[in-house]
């Protein structure tokens, strides 16, 4: 088990390696250095574009200015940033922290939605609950994220229910704990949504399809020859042997979740990763930009790697596969 | 001696999507008495499987049982509420079904499997449900009960998953235990030991066993009456040691026929291109959907007759426990 | 005269891990020696996991053994290449167990049975058509089929199809792995006659695997008993049946079901 656990921690190593230095390799060979641009200030000395140019390597050649980053980073520095004039790592910190915390929510709330809806649609086979599901789920699926997120803002702005952007209100920090806890629910509100709703068609169909496939399989049918209820025939039995596809797609939603918060945190004023990179990105802020894409990358390798280890608990062949090799 | 179990009339059909009904079973007639080993004798396209799955209702979905009824302990199963039938399979009537390999759960561990059904059954109480989870795994495991207790299917051979699959069978104390190809894909010595657990579990327990294979074979020594079917409708019933050595259906007969006898006396020493073939029932297995309108066997019967195409031949009594549907005895 | 086949010393090992987290070299194979003349009929009989399915792989050049000579017609087939093997697996065909598994589901019956010269590039298009018929035919399926797929076949017909398959090469060794034992008691007897046909008219060398001791007595000449991945026993089948030595071949022999020809000219016949 452990040697699992280490070969999969080495592969996400191995991939984040290779993560920052394509994310490096592209940032700094974009045309238009960034110091050129600040030399047409003319607020900004020389000298100090100077000093600023020694200090970040920014004249050394490439593989130097890597090594550079890179023993910074394993000394725990993850760069400065030229745009905000401040070190990378607190500011993507709390951007890192904002994200996730849309991130999870979403996930837990699209889960928890597409389980019982993809359930219940499997049961239903080939009848006319099933059907419609699926055209609802087909129609939500064609919509781009963009759109969903433009959406919910109009319907915040026409409605007046919900705030239009940010995560807390001015002066929320003055508020008793129980109305900080509703302001924060209400502008956590919009963006959730819009990320449940972009990712819980795919939920349910693979929900749906993978309980499908169980419902039929010899050994449910077994179960129920020795007098199982549905009920445990459902939630227990089944649900544990549709654990397996299930739990895979489980990691890869969470890609497909992070990605698609980026989009959304921007058009909706969600202080996550995804303003902060887009600004560096046009801002050509380089560690910035490394940092939002590393810390990307660690989210996702860490869900997957989180997602394994489940599956290996959850299937016992799988075990024993890995026992064999 | 009142029989615990009664078949009548029983017909049973699959419907396509287009509505077309092919019938499965028909006009199947038989009973079954305490402690009693009875044989199911049938090949591909016979309906046993069908029969199986109907004794419990336990049919797929686009399946209909057009007619018929099947007496247990004063129900009739067939028209039973479907919790009412939920108690009684497991608890009252086990099913072994084909394919140990498949009918196991992948992914739960021998022990819980076999828990479950007691705890379908008989609730929660911890204790109770341990031993009776124990009981049954040493029924069937002996010794080894406590090794292979935790381990999951696919660390078991086939003829260890057939006996878990017989423990979650026995594990509530049923009267009767119907088995399908129980023994099918298993080789020969495993093929006995499970029977000889059948054996076993028929004397400790006082079960009623209902034994489904298309090896007749299997069944001498065995099963004390024997049932054949074919084409979804019975051919011959009767003592088992009667049927197997005298069989007076004609179907019957081409099938022990075709088995490859024990050398018993010394073979010649002539080459293999002189070793004379098996005796072979001619044509093929029957086309369901496109059954004769008489006899279903007709068209492959040795001893076919004018009659036998006009209709479907009735039971005829031979004796007071054999009873065979052939036009050669009246029908 | 030379046997057609002949097995030297094979060896099979496999590192597994047992169930309780042990360690062991398992010997699936230990040692096997035999050898089989041309137009004869081998029966290698034995419990489940004596080795009966991987020696039928190693005979048909799917696996590689870790130890050992097989050598047809005096060729070394394990000392072969892989495109040297691919020149050579026309000579040796192995039919399976279940027919289903191995006959492709989305092929109809004639292009299952012309696939094998689509591989290997023989013939013309219409002359495959024409040997199409001519397999059929040996087989005993009737031509009409051939548009049908495997799934509206039974399990009899299927396993004739894979044999037509097998033969579409003209093969010179057949392995037949447990071929009938999916079948019902009925359809065994026609596939049964089928192969000794076959051997009669093209003489054909077989090896049958099958765990069935009375079936291999009916078809074969000579039968072997595989325990632990050893021959333990080889002789006739009389020999080995009537008379069996090894504790091994008793137990197979204790387990079958006795079965006894039915005594001729019966009332109602």
């Amino acid at each position: 088990m452990t040697r699992y656990v280490l070969r999969r921690i080495a592969h996400a190593a191995l991939l984040l390696t290779g993560v920052s230095l394509l994310t490096f390799l592209f940032t700094a060979l974009t045309p238009g250095k960034y110091f050129d641009e600040m030399k047409l200030n003319p607020q900004i000395a020389p000298g100090t574009i100077a000093a600023l140019r020694a200090q970040y390597g920014v004249d050394q050649p490439l593989p130097a200015r890597y090594a550079r980053w890179v023993s910074g980073l394993l000394r725990g520095e993850l760069g400065y940033s030229f745009a905000y004039g401040a070190p990378v790592g607190p500011l993507v910190g709390v951007r890192a922290r904002n994200t996730l915390l849309l991130t999870a929510v979403a996930m837990l709330l699209a889960w928890g939605i597409a389980l019982p809806l993809g359930i219940w649609s499997a049961e239903r086979e080939d009848r006319w609950p099933d059907h419609l599901l699926t055209a609802a789920t087909g129609a939500l699926l064609i919509v781009p994220d963009l759109v969903l997120a433009l959406g919910l803002l109009l319907f915040a702005v026409r409605s007046g229910w919900f705030p239009t952007g940010g995560m807390a209100a001015v002066g929320a920090e003055s508020l008793a704990w129980a109305a900080r806890g509703r302001d924060y629910a209400l502008h956590l509100a919009l963006p959730v949504a819009a990320l449940v709703l972009s990712t819980l068609p795919m939920l349910v169909r693979h929900v749906r399809a993978a309980f499908l496939d169980v419902l039929d399989s010899s050994y449910l049918r077994a179960a129920r020859g020795h007098g199982i209820s549905r009920r445990r025939l459902l939630y227990h039995h089944a649900l544990r042997a549709a654990a397996n596809p299930l739990l895979s797609l489980a990691g890869f939603s969470l890609g497909t979740l992070l990605s698609g918060s980026l989009i959304i945190e921007v058009v909706m004023s969600w202080p996550g990763l995804g303003p902060l990179l887009l600004e560096a990105i046009l801002a050509r802020d380089l560690y910035v930009v490394i940092a939002g894409v590393l810390l990307s990358t660690v989210f996702l390798a860490g869900g997957n790697l989180v997602a394994d280890l489940l599956l290996y608990w959850a299937d016992p062949r799988i075990r024993a596969e890995r026992a064999g090799t | 001696m009142t029989p615990i179990l009664e078949v009548r009339d029983l017909d049973v059909a699959y419907a396509s999507r287009s509505g077309m009904l092919t019938r499965a079973l028909s006009g199947v007639n038989f009973s079954l008495a305490g402690g009693e080993i009875l044989g199911v004798l049938g090949e591909s396209g016979s309906g046993k499987s069908s029969l199986a799955a109907a004794l419990v209702r336990l049919l797929p979905p686009h399946s209909r049982i057009l007619r018929g009824s099947v007496l247990f302990e004063g129900n009739d199963l067939l028209e039973a509420s479907e919790e009412a039938l939920r108690k009684i399979r497991g608890a009252r009537i086990g099913v072994v079904f084909q394919e140990p390999g498949l009918a196991l759960h992948p992914a739960m561990r021998v022990r819980d499997q076999v828990s479950e059904v007691v705890r379908a059954h008989s609730g929660r109480d911890g204790r109770g449900m341990r031993e009776k989870t124990d009981a049954a795994l040493r029924a069937v495991f002996g010794a080894n009960a406590g090794r292979l207790a935790s381990r999951y299917p696919h660390e078991l051979s086939g003829g260890q998953r057939q006996r878990v699959l017989v423990a979650q069978a026995i594990v509530c104390g049923p009267c009767i235990l119907i088995a399908d190809e129980p023994t099918a894909s298993l080789d020969p010595v495993t093929q006995a030991e499970i029977l000889a657990l059948f054996r076993e579990l028929q004397r400790a327990m006082g079960l009623a066993l209902v034994l489904i294979t298309h090896n007749p074979a299997l069944l001498a020594g065995f099963a004390q009456r024997v049932l054949v079917l074919y084409a979804g409708g019975v051919a011959e019933c009767g003592p088992a040691a009667e049927m197997l050595s005298r069989p007076q259906h004609p179907y019957t007969q081409a099938l022990l026929d075709c088995l490859p006898p024990w050398p018993t006396a010394p073979a010649s020493p002539a080459r293999p291109a002189a070793r004379t073939g098996l005796p072979v029932i001619a044509g093929d297995s029957p086309e369901m959907t496109a059954l004769p309108s008489g006899c279903r066997f007709e068209p492959r019967c040795p001893v076919r007759m004018e009659m036998c195409t006009a209709r479907e031949p009735a039971a005829t009594a031979l004796g007071a426990e054999h009873s065979v549907s052939c036009f050669k005895y009246g029908g | 005269m030379a046997p057609l086949l002949s097995v030297e010393s094979l060896v099979m090992r496999y590192a597994a891990r047992g169930p309780g987290g042990s360690r062991a070299a398992v010997a699936a194979l230990d040692e096997v020696s035999f050898s089989v003349a041309a137009g004869a009929t081998l029966a290698l009989a034995g419990a489940s996991g004596s080795g009966k399915s991987t020696l039928a792989m190693c005979l048909a050049c799917l696996e590689r053994p870790t130890g050992g000579r097989i050598l047809l017609e005096g060729r070394d087939l394990t000392a072969l290449g892989e495109s040297e093997l691919r020149a050579v697996r026309p000579e040796i065909q192995l039919v399976f167990q279940d027919p289903s598994g191995s006959l492709n589901p989305r092929l109809t019956a004639l292009e299952i049975v012309t696939e094998p010269f689509l591989i290997q590039g023989r013939y013309t298009t219409v002359e495959h058509v024409e040997r199409a018929r001519g397999l059929f035919e040996r087989v005993g399926l009737s031509f009409r089929a051939a548009s049908r797929r495997v799934a509206e076949f039974s399990g009899g017909q299927r396993q004739r199809l894979a044999i037509a398959r097998a033969l579409a090469l003209e093969p010179r060794l057949l392995i037949l792995d447990e071929a009938l034992s999916a079948l019902d008691a009925s359809v065994q007897a026609q596939i049964a006659n089928l192969l000794l046909k076959l051997r009669e008219c093209a003489g054909l060398t077989c090896v049958f695997i099958t765990h069935d001791l009375a079936m291999a007595a009916r078809v074969a000449d000579d039968v072997a008993i595989l325990e632990r991945g050893r021959i333990v026993e080889r002789g006739s089948p009389d020999e080995v049946l009537r008379r069996p030595g090894h504790a091994a071949t008793r137990a197979l022999i204790a387990a079958t079901p006795p079965w006894n020809a039915r005594p001729q000219g019966q009332a109602g016949r």
